[in-house]
């Protein structure tokens, strides 16, 4: 989930140390079901920070006159799935690939509202705990995510 | 749109995750159980929730004794003293350090939720 919304396999490492040191540094005396859900809100906010530093740090690179990434297409960089079958529904023919680009391009709520919802398996209160905001606007999160994962996956097909 | 289109796209996604997430190198398998070793161990004297107070605290210390040290002189004039001061102010208070004053209240938030 870290490495998914920072493309980096240190940088999700580095969050996901600091988000266990911080669990278990203030929340251990908790209850063990409360374990969990701490854990995903603190990941939550070192990805949000993360983020956010990550902005500051591309406008100076912008301000410097440093290149930023050219607009390529990331799916188009997947390869082919050999052998695919046109009449496969997109649904069950995408690869791991090419998800990750298309999540990758999701806006970084919608993003981690999929992938709490669909991998995590959380419900849409414990998503919305998590994510710091209304169960309203995860079910608005949610569906977008999956609009915009199906159009974009479909698209690379 | 077609909901069950949805349910299979939702679940080869989460199969594909959770595949990827058991197939994870060794490098980062070894880095993830050292992390997690580190967190559960033995921690130094000074309780966790103390040091963001003190944190906070040394920064406060370390702006009062940068702004006294640039007080003016007698008879420095005014105004560029008071630009100099607030230049100064604003470089101390770069969005780093108030990063520890916004962890300090999305905890004090975190424990209010989960608190009894």
């Amino acid at each position: 989930m870290a490495e998914i919304a920072t493309r980096s396999r240190d940088e999700a490492l580095d969050i996901v140390q600091d988000t266990m040191l911080r669990l278990a540094s203030r929340y251990a005396g908790h209850p063990p079901a409360e374990w969990a859900p701490l854990f995903h809100t603190i990941l939550q906010r070192r990805i949000r920070d993360w983020h956010r530093r990550s902005r500051v740090r591309n406008r100076w690179r912008a301000w410097l006159g440093r290149d930023s990434e050219d607009g390529e297409d990331p799916l188009e960089q997947v390869p082919d799935r050999p052998g695919s079958d046109p009449a496969d529904g997109v649904a069950q023919t995408y690869t791991l690939a090419a998800l990750e680009a298309a999540l990758r391009e999701l806006p970084l709520r919608q993003q981690q509202t999929f992938l709490l919802r669909v991998w995590e398996g959380l419900d849409v209160a414990a998503t919305a705990r998590a994510l710091g905001c209304s169960e309203g606007s995860i079910k608005t999160h949610y569906a977008r995510a999956v609009r915009r994962l199906r159009d974009r996956l479909e698209a690379h097909r | 749109m077609d909901r069950e289109t949805d349910d299979r796209l939702n679940e080869r996604a989460r199969a594909l995750l959770e595949r990827s997430a058991a197939e994870l190198d060794s490098q980062s398998v070894m880095r993830l159980r050292a992390a997690r070793a580190r967190a559960l161990g033995p921690r130094s004297g000074r309780p966790g929730w103390l040091a963001p107070v003190t944190g906070v605290a040394a920064l406060v210390s370390a702006v009062l004794a940068v702004w006294l040290a640039f007080q003016p002189p007698p008879g420095a004039p005014r105004l560029a003293v008071l630009e100099q001061d607030t230049e100064t102010l604003d470089l101390l208070t770069a969005a780093d350090d108030f990063e520890l004053v916004e962890d300090l209240e999305f905890y004090h938030w975190l424990d209010d939720r989960h608190a009894g």
